[in-house]
């Protein structure tokens, strides 16, 4: 698990949690992250589940992240990014896909995270937690598979305003976390 | 005890071939091999069914045009299983594709499917009688011995399609000649004994009603019996899977060629063919998604908007890195 830089300003996902990837012992399964209701172990997050923010009851049913079918998420305040940081990981294969932040103009920004049934990273992403087991389908724990989630950190080189952020429609994109990193102050040339 | 590189990957063939390879031929990048291809493997029936071939048929003549041969063993008869053990004893590594259902240590299929999964044997032990077996996929990484009791229902029970699979030098030097004109033709064109990629892609462009009829006729094709029994439905996925990994290794072949100094300074069109591979993968996803789903859920229409857009940019780039390749070879000529 990686530290959040300082000045980090976490995007609020909560309204738009819309989809349970992390299961408790003793809960019954649900969808799960790959709709076949394959979860990650709830127990096993520790205080990973602070810092992603997630509710307080993740593992019990309530949504714990993002499944991306195109949500718009409003800033509480815009800000000039100068990066962005994503926790999560993709279903049913890696996912590579197109954030839009946008403010008076629209900039396409390429996340990549890996599946979360890799053991190592596909691309350029992290490991951000893992668990040493998964609940499969029907909520067995498997011990053979160690779920993961992957944290990946796009520079942003010009800084971009950002007032918004609306996610592509690929739900087998799963957001956990969301960061923007804010921009030094805007340098004015000196005469 | 042989030691095989550590290497992973999310398709099962590809990674047991590599690994295969690997223990053949040490020095050889399996990238340079395995992804010399784009072949969709895909073919269209008179009643206008996408049928998808084995995905090791491409690949026997890609690994001949690198100097191995790649040889296919049909497994109907314990005899049959037998020859690949005398092979192994042999000291020889072998692959096998056998009934997931039978194999304890690939807990995604164990008990639950019959779909084929594929796998590397090697240093057969006889007083034990244990193989070393390597799953170098990605979810499921084993490297442990195993008895040959335990391997055998997985080959012999039941017509899953079981075979076993060697590779050996052909003592020829690779040729390379018209490579790069044969993918783009397979990428966009006339695709040779296949569809090319564009035309896979138009297939289901035009008729993606009917394919989304035939997926959700019975989306999930791991519930039911053997692989060979499939449906269309669960056949036309499997075969969209093969098809975005071999656009995921062309992607990765291309990179290692561009790594060679064979596209000047940049990339060629690598990246363009691993966003077509991204693209197809989503559409599939989605298929899958959209099959089991109630047409009246108010998410079903939004994920059926996403079909056409994503099929046009797989169009767009799939025709794209075909261009590139083919003014690269003609530069090269």
């Amino acid at each position: 698990m990686t530290v959040t830089p300082a000045g980090a300003v976490r995007v609020d996902l909560t309204p738009h949690r819309n989809s349970t990837a992390f299961l408790a012992a003793g809960e019954a399964p649900t969808d799960g992250f790959d709709g076949f209701g394959r979860a990650f172990p709830a127990e096993e997050l520790g205080a990973a589940a602070t810092l992603l923010g997630l509710p307080s009851g993740h593992g019990h049913g309530a949504p714990d992240n993002v499944a991306c079918e195109g949500q718009t998420i409003d800033l509480a305040e815009p800000l000039r990014a100068g990066g962005l940081r994503v926790v999560g990981a993709g279903s049913g294969g890696t996912v590579s896909e197109l954030l839009s932040l946008e403010h008076d103009a629209t900039t396409p920004v390429r996340v990549r995270l890996s599946d979360f049934l890799s053991r190592q990273p596909a691309f350029e992403d992290t490991c951000f937690a893992h668990s040493s087991f998964l609940y499969d389908i029907g909520g067995r724990p498997e011990p053979g598979a160690q779920p993961r989630l992957w944290q990946a950190e796009i520079p942003l080189d010009p800084p971009v305003p950002c007032a918004r952020i609306t996610l592509p429609v690929n739900p087998d994109m799963h957001i956990m976390g969301m960061w923007l990193l804010p921009a030094g102050p805007e340098r004015t040339e000196q005469p | 005890m042989t030691q095989t590189a550590r290497f992973t990957d999310s398709s099962c063939y590809h990674a047991a071939l590599a690994t295969l390879l690997n223990a053949t031929e040490p020095d050889t990048d399996p990238f340079a091999v395995l992804g010399n291809n784009a072949a969709t493997a895909a073919r269209l029936a008179a009643d206008g069914e996408l049928t998808f071939s084995d995905p090791l048929e491409p690949l026997t003549s890609t690994f001949t045009r690198h100097g191995y041969r790649l040889t296919h063993h049909p497994v109907r008869t314990e005899a049959d299983w037998t020859r690949a053990l005398d092979t192994l004893r042999s000291g020889q590594a072998v692959a096998i594709a056998a009934d997931a259902f039978h194999l304890e240590h690939y807990w995604v299929g164990f008990r639950t499917s019959h779909a084929l999964h594929v796998v590397v044997l090697e240093d057969f032990d006889a007083p034990s009688a244990t193989v070393r077996l390597v799953d170098p996929g990605e979810a499921v990484f084993f490297d442990g011995r195993v008895p040959v009791a335990q391997l055998t229902p997985a080959m012999c029970e039941g017509d899953a399609g079981q075979a076993w699979m060697e590779i050996l030098p052909l003592g020829t030097e690779p040729t390379d000649t018209g490579a790069l004109l044969d993918l783009a033709r397979q990428l966009s064109g006339d695709g040779g004994p296949w569809l090319s990629g564009t035309a896979l892609v138009r297939q289901l462009q035009q008729h993606l009603d009917a394919y989304l009829g035939v997926v959700g006729s019975r989306p999930r094709g791991s519930a039911g019996g053997a692989q060979q029994d499939w449906g269309p439905g669960p056949r036309l996925l499997l075969g969209l899977w093969w098809y975005h990994h071999t656009l995921r290794w062309l992607a990765g072949h291309l990179r290692t060629r561009a790594a060679d100094g064979a596209f000047g300074t940049g990339d060629g069109p690598a990246e363009t063919v691993e966003q077509a591979s991204r693209d197809l993968l989503v559409v599939r996803n989605l298929m899958m998604r959209l099959g089991a789903m109630d047409e009246n859920d108010e998410r079903f229409a939004r994920f059926r908007a996403q079909l056409h857009p994503r099929l046009e940019t797989t169009l767009e780039n799939l025709d794209s890195a075909a261009a590139a390749l083919t003014a690269l070879a003609k530069e090269q000529q």
